[in-house]
């Protein structure tokens, strides 16, 4: 009977941690979707009168490439492939951008882990590590670093190792296949570090019946800070670029595009934002840029990204 | 790991191999070369020739066992989840066992109780394989008690010969006792008693921009078994937490399902009484599949298995997991030999009635505008007036002579095409009578006839013809015992409303059987519609053509 007993009692211990969650109120809190308007040095009805944007016809024609890294500080193979990746922006500097996300397939890993006093700083962020550890999971899932996405281009798998990027890429300029059209304004006031971002959405493919999700990533350009190197050396002096910093809005996959958005046909999709310091405490917004990014919600597919510079 | 696991078993079967131990299995192979056919919309596939093939080997030396199933859709045949192709393996595992445990990993079917919480099973006629992948363990830690607990993803289909997981993890426990196997002191108690109680819960990521969606969702019930000389009962009762999915529009309700079984057996007499309540029990381990993908439990139909062709495949009913209040009544009598009924060799009649509705949805008490989601109230076995299904039939069974038999037949259908979808030409309840008239004639010891003959008549409504409407079928079959079959079969719509569409379905199959083995060949057309099993249904669309099986079993 004590055995009984010891078996039964196991048997609940080992289940008690999969028990069922209760909500009573299932609606999460709404990303407020309203200005602040305090970021504006002045009165908000000026910044409407004189600074709010009106876009004028898109006469962009090429369609643009987000390569994500999914990167860490400690990963000794992530220089290289980083070193690609900026290789790749290079050779397409108005067509191909990178975003560097500190996150592993289970999101704050060995490689991402704050460990002073060689790796002190934190380069990840929630969204960032939402997002690396959602697609460590779904989707087809990523093993570890380093990774990448290719405008989440579903070639069998979207995430792919650094050795696909390059014809990925390739293969994305080369089609140029635009579907979705953007273009954006953003205005930067110093005296706040307030920044107001207006993005104008145009679908050009009526065949895309799927729902779209907008992200803007928000991107530092560069950091001298402290890299694990492909031989277990400490590299103090490493540059890392295009670091992700973080989603404007606070939501890791963004906000999807409804009918609410529409004006003439075209989506408008408008963000207030504080410009934070850089990762070494400085506060430089010149060494800042946003990365505007309208995807499939069903396929995950990137249909077109572009860079808005915080000061021109 | 997981990719090199198939290896290890192959490695295992050949260390194995020369060792004594106990190997069996069984083979199952079925082609299908189809043709176009205009007038039935049969569709002639790309590759024209299609093939599903299985392979089952189970080995067993001494506590320790291990077993695999290679599949193969070359492509698949008819009907099948577009989403299965490939050659690989389709379930393996390893475990070990003894009187006190049993241990398994890799692939395993399970059912709890009567599975309204838990049951993974393979259903290989619907494409239905929900096979756990993962560990189970099973304790016996003194005679009549069974713990059981199960953890591991599902199969969600077979892609490029591999197998396609689920995106939620499946956790549970089960306990069974039998109280006097397990209490000596109540060995003398004219009463069996079998107690039980089971716990599942799955876990997914909320992938939800627009609600908080609960990641862990418990199923929970307690199950009886009594038996009292010739009366029996078993009830079930589980209760489902928060999961909001595809299937019920995302609400927050609770959900439940109990079922019910009294019955009484004597000599020559059955009766049995069934009932089954159900509302918002749609569990799956992936809350935004549908169909028939990846669900945890399993709610039994509440009504009679058909086996006549008319009344099997035109209008079968498939279990409405968001909610029905089902009943069923089944009775069985052998009239004995030499009575006035019975004659000289007896004569058996069964009467089965079966109806189900929708339950009743309280929404006094409930404000649709808070924020809760919780949208209505239900109380088991509160039905509304609201008929899904009906079945009342009859049939008696009759042997005249020592080479002569019949059994004749007689079935009432209503179903409600609203609801239980069954066809796209027809709207509401479609009401259909059928008769079948079985003959069958033993020439000799070896050689022997049998034949059906069936009408179905669908009634009109207002005058006009509903749905296909009427049906005829003729089969005749020509056994020689015991190798080989012959058998031809015509169903004729003779009262469609459209005359263009008054089709002849013949299909003409033989079969040759040697000990474990057998080969059929058939060839005709088979008519679209819902192919179901206890509930379960798939769409099979129309096709003309040839379609040859082989079985073995070692």
């Amino acid at each position: 009977m004590k055995n009984l007993f010891r078996i039964t009692v196991a048997f609940l211990i080992a289940f008690q941690f999969s028990s069922c969650d209760h909500v009573k109120d299932p609606y999460p809190k709404q990303e407020s979707l309203d200005l602040d308007t305090t970021l504006y040095p002045g009165n908000w009805s000026d910044y409407v009168a004189n600074d709010w944007p009106q876009f004028t016809a898109n006469s962009n024609t090429n369609r643009n490439v987000l390569i994500e890294d999914f990167t860490g500080h400690q990963c000794v193979f992530c220089p290289a492939a980083a070193d690609l990746a900026h290789a790749l922006h290079e050779a397409n500097p108005s067509r191909v951008f990178t975003a560097s996300i500190h996150s592993g397939p289970t999101g704050i890993g060995d490689f991402q882990v704050v460990s002073p006093p060689n790796y002190p700083v934190d380069f990840t962020n929630p969204q960032g590590v939402e997002i690396g550890t959602y697609f460590g999971t779904n989707d087809g899932g990523f093993p570890g670093n380093p990774r990448g996405t290719v405008n989440r281009y579903n070639n069998g798998f979207i995430f792919q190792s650094p050795a696909q990027w390059t014809s990925m890429m390739n293969d994305q300029i080369t089609q140029n296949n635009l579907r979705v059209n953007i273009q954006s304004v953003l205005n930067y006031y110093p005296q706040t570090k307030g920044a107001f971002l207006h993005v104008e959405v145009e679908k050009l493919d009526q065949n895309l019946t799927n729902q779209l999700g907008i992200v803007s990533y928000l991107i530092e350009d560069s950091l001298v800070g402290d890299q694990k190197m492909s031989d277990n050396s400490h590299n103090s002096a490493y540059v890392h670029r295009d670091i992700h910093r973080g989603n404007i809005g606070g939501q890791a996959f963004g906000r999807t595009l409804t009918s609410n958005d529409i004006i003439n046909g075209k989506y408008y999709v408008n963000y207030s934002f504080v410009v934070p310091n850089q990762l070494d405490g400085n506060h430089n917004a010149e060494n800042m840029h946003v990365l505007i990014y309208v995807y499939d919600k069903v396929t995950w597919e990137i249909y077109q990204v572009i860079k808005q510079k915080i000061v021109p | 790991m997981i990719k090199y696991f198939p290896l290890s078993i192959f490695c295992l079967f050949s260390l194995f191999s020369n060792a004594q131990g106990n190997l069996t299995g069984n083979i199952e192979s079925i082609f299908q070369y189809l043709n176009e056919d205009t007038i039935i919309d049969a569709k002639q596939p790309a590759e024209k020739g299609l093939i599903n093939s299985y392979m089952n080997v189970f080995y067993t030396y001494g506590n320790f066992k291990a077993g695999m199933r290679l599949e193969s859709y070359l492509p698949r045949i008819q009907g099948y989840p577009n989403r299965f192709d490939g050659t690989g393996i389709g379930m393996r595992y390893v475990g070990y066992a003894n009187d006190f445990v049993d241990v398994t990993l890799g692939s395993f079917y399970e059912q709890f109780g009567t599975g309204l919480s838990l049951r993974a099973y393979e259903d290989r006629a619907l494409g239905y394989d929900n096979l756990i992948d993962g560990a189970r363990l099973i304790v016996r830690p003194r005679k009549g008690i069974v713990l059981k607990g199960v953890y591991g993803y599902q199969r969600l289909s077979f892609q490029q010969g591999k197998i396609i997981h689920g995106n939620g993890i499946v956790r549970g426990i089960d306990a069974e006792i039998n109280l006097k196997e397990a209490f000596k002191k109540l060995d003398s108690l004219p009463l069996d008693i079998v107690l039980g109680g089971s716990f599942v819960s799955k876990y997914q990521k909320d992938d939800d921009e627009s609600l908080i969606l609960p990641e862990n969702v418990a199923t929970y019930g307690g199950r009886a078994k009594l038996r009292y000389k010739d009366i029996f009962f078993d009830a079930e009762y589980v209760i489902k937490e928060q999961d909001p999915s595809a299937d019920n529009q995302k609400i927050y309700n609770y959900g439940h399902a109990a079922v019910f079984n009294l019955g009484y057996t004597t000599k020559g007499l059955g009766l049995l009484f069934s009932g089954k309540s159900v509302d918002n029990m749609s569990f799956r381990s992936d809350r935004n599949k549908d169909l028939q993908d990846l669900f945890i439990n399993y709610l039994p139909s509440l009504n009679k298995t058909h086996t006549y062709n008319l009344v099997a495949t035109l209008y079968p009913y498939a279990t409405q997991p968001l909610g029905e209040v089902a009943y069923q009544a089944d009775v069985l009598y052998t009239f004995k030999k030499g009575s006035l009924l019975g004659g000289k060799y007896g004569m058996t009649i069964g009467a089965n009635y079966s109806t189900t509705f929708r339950p009743v949805q309280h929404t006094s008490n409930i404000n649709l505008l808070d924020s809760t989601r919780v949208t209505y109230e239900t109380r088991p076995f509160d039905k509304s007036d609201s008929l899904y299904w009906e079945d009342i039939n009859f049939n008696i069974t009759k042997k005249f002579s020592k080479k002569f038999s019949a059994i004749a037949s007689y079935y009432s259908i209503k179903i409600n095409n609203d609801v239980a979808k069954i066809s796209n030409d027809s709207k509401g309840i479609i009401h259909a009578n059928i008769g079948v008239l079985e003959l069958a004639y033993k020439i000799n010891s070896k050689h022997s006839l049998r034949m059906e003959l069936q009408g179905l008549f669908v009634q009109k409504e207002n005058g006009a013809i509903k749905d296909k409407g009427n049906w005829a079928t003729a089969l005749i079959e020509y056994s020689i015992s015991p190798n080989y079959f012959f058998s031809f079969m015509n169903q004729y719509n003779y009262g469609n409303p459209d005359s263009e569409k008054r089709v002849n379905y013949p299909i003409f199959t033989c079969g040759y059987i040697r000990e474990a083995t057998r080969f059929m060949i058939s060839y005709g057309r088979q008519r679209a519609g819902l192919f179901c099993v206890g509930g379960v249904c798939r769409f099979v669309p129309a096709s003309n053509g040839l379609t040859l099986s082989f079985t073995q079993s070692f």
